[in-house]
């Protein structure tokens, strides 16, 4: 990091503190504090609800995940377009005009305080795990990268979040979520631009995307079915929409973003906006990722891209077996390059015999890299634990602080910072205001004043901020948990999901056959968890887990409200 | 009802809600589509 770097660096975290302050001014009421008086136009809701979701790992895991994988992973997102239609036209329209703060309040006037209660402690639950790592995982990232110690990472995130989110509610929360994406994307279009300027003389972008395209990276699309293949265009439609229902339909996180809309064509619009760009932002980060694989075909990567790791293995007893490993990939990495040289030319002017034996023997080359990358991990992985061996999160970052100029290194670092501070600012007002409208203002104290609750709901807010901090520095002895709770969203959304499509659709459904469907879902989906991760019974895609879930909570409520029908000589409702 | 019942404001340039989830929709077909070809000649 150059002093230009912490220039841009410090002056963009400040002014995300002060536009957040001065954004966030004039809040006196809890509607004011938690749902921005519902004054907000369509762009900020838009901006708002992709800031939300877009985290810092997606900036810094998704290029890596192109990088190793392809870029298939865009397949994920196909369904979010159908979601937000789907969205449109059910829970926007019916959450305004009841004027709900939370999505769960709605519950208890479709069906009874039980399930609005349980569907609450299940979002308190998974979302309260999700806010600790949203803070926990970019400041493992920036603290290997910039040398500094996790705590200080943390804590100034999390400060940074709490500052605003306190001072000015959720108002500062869309203003500052609106701000921080147009950061983010300044800065990945700029990353971008350089990554292509940096390919060797003579290789062009069109010249780069046939070396992605025939070193297997540009896998788009795959129309395969195959369960347990994670990413292909069937799990990504169906999974996918299951997910994205979920997650913009019963996540207060994000459901809180559109409920900040001044009208019900404004949120709408908001998740129009949303549903047009996701993919093609997606499509872009990956695509940044692709290049980034193609820049190290013609320079020389590190053998293992988390330095800290691989710095601590060589001081280790297995130092001498990864030197060895070093020296081998930069002779197996030569010999690609050559071949990469061969492949190029006959593009150029050789038949397409001679291009598919030069992209052949390319493709092997490359196998043989990636078997010493798989060795180089195993190492790692052995020495200093099973979660030091993946270093696709590093990859662009390790890219950025080598190769980037002065300045761009710390727009992109900030990039980071911004995605952090808008997932958990969204994230904490959403938990703050479930905490106050569910469970506070609903069981604890239910004849307090505005003045009361607008204290408290600040303290809540600094409160789950400070929760977040602490988490994020005791998550590391989780070790390989960790991942487990980055699946833990798939495990609680279809039950939340379920709950909702049985509110909105089935208008004779009761409130305790959906509470018991809601339960019964819970339980198998966690038992089927234990089951596929602990005792390694079978193999499913997570995004398969929320259909799972939401079919287990409409054949339980279907069948616990057939036969309290039956038992009073009713129909079964439909 | 639900159309009914939204006349606060017109959703913009689409006019009316029908044609802003058809452009929606179409525009994830256009890139599936366009990914498909994508794959295939960058292959």
């Amino acid at each position: 990091m150059r002093t230009l770097d912490w220039i841009v660096l410090g002056l963009t975290l400040l002014s995300i503190v002060f536009y957040g302050i001065y954004k966030g001014r004039g809040s006196r009421n809890i509607k004011g504090f938690l749902l921005a008086d519902r004054q907000m136009r369509w762009y900020t809701v838009a901006f708002s609800i992709m800031a939300t979701q877009a985290s810092a790992i997606t900036f810094t895991s998704t290029p890596g995940q192109a990088y190793t994988d392809g870029m298939r992973f865009v397949q994920y997102y196909f369904g979010l377009p159908i979601a937000m239609v789907i969205l449109c036209v059910t829970a926007v329209p019916i959450f305004h005009k009841l004027g709900v703060f939370t999505a769960y309040e709605y519950l208890e006037h479709r069906f009874d305080v039980k399930t609005r209660t349980l569907t609450s402690a299940i979002f308190l639950v998974s979302r309260g795990l999700g806010a600790g790592m949203t803070i926990y995982a970019p400041s493992v990232i920036l603290s290997v990268m910039l040398g500094w110690d996790i705590r200080l990472t943390s804590t100034l995130i999390g400060g940074i979040v709490i500052i605003y989110t306190t001072s000015g509610g959720v108002k500062a929360v869309n203003w500052t979520d609106f701000q921080q994406l147009l950061i983010i994307m300044f800065g990945m279009c700029v990353a971008f631009v350089m990554t292509i300027a940096l390919l060797p003389k003579g290789i062009g972008f069109v010249d780069a995307l046939h070396v992605a395209g025939g070193m297997g990276k540009l896998n788009l699309v795959d129309f395969s079915f195959d369960l347990s293949n994670k990413y292909n265009f069937w799990s990504g439609i169906i999974g996918g929409l299951f997910v994205a229902l979920a997650y913009f339909g019963t996540d207060q996180s994000q459901v809180q973003r559109y409920l900040t809309g001044q009208s019900i064509t404004q949120s709408r619009l908001g998740l129009i906006f949303n549903g047009m760009a996701k993919v093609p932002m997606q499509f872009f980060i990956l695509l940044l990722g692709a290049m980034v694989f193609v820049f190290y075909q013609f320079e020389q990567p590190p053998l293992f891209f988390n330095p800290v790791e691989s710095a601590n293995v060589k001081e280790s007893s297995a130092g001498k077996v990864y030197s060895l490993l070093e020296q081998q990939h930069a002779v197996v990495f030569r010999e690609k390059e050559l071949r990469l040289r061969t492949y190029l030319e006959a593009r150029k002017s050789g038949s397409p015999g001679q291009v598919e034996q030069a992209q052949a023997s390319l493709v092997e080359s490359q196998s043989r890299v990636d078997q010493v990358h798989a060795e180089a991990a195993r190492i790692v992985r052995e020495t200093r634990g099973s979660a030091a061996g993946n270093d696709t999160n590093y990859i662009f970052l390790s890219f950025v602080m080598k190769y980037l100029p002065a300045g761009l290194v710390g727009l992109v670092l900030a990039c980071i910072f911004a995605a952090t501070m808008s997932s958990s600012s969204s994230e904490l007002s959403a938990l703050a205001t479930c905490s106050i409208v569910d469970v506070y203002k609903r069981h604890v104290k239910t004849d307090g004043d505005e003045t009361h609750y607008l204290n408290i709901s600040r303290i809540m807010m600094a409160g789950w901020g400070v929760y977040g901090i602490v988490f994020a520095q005791f998550a590391g002895g989780l070790g390989s948990l960790v991942e487990a709770v980055n699946i833990m969203g798939s495990l609680f959304y279809g039950t939340m999901l379920g709950i909702f499509l049985l509110a909105f659709y089935f208008k004779r459904m009761g409130g305790t056959a959906t509470f018991w469907g809601g339960v019964v879902s819970q339980v198998t989906v966690l038992g089927l968890f234990a089951l596929e991760y602990i005792l390694k019974m079978f193999s499913l895609s997570w995004l398969w887990y929320p259909v799972v879930g939401c079919g287990v909570v409409f054949a339980v409520a279907l069948l616990v409200d057939g036969i309290s029908n039956l038992r009073a000589g009713r129909s079964i409702p439909a | 009802m639900i159309e009914k019942s939204d006349g606060q404001d017109s959703p913009l340039f689409f006019k009316t809600w029908r044609r802003a989830y058809i452009v929606v929709l179409s525009e994830l077909v256009i890139l599936i589509l366009l990914f498909y070809f994508l794959s295939r000649t960058f292959q």
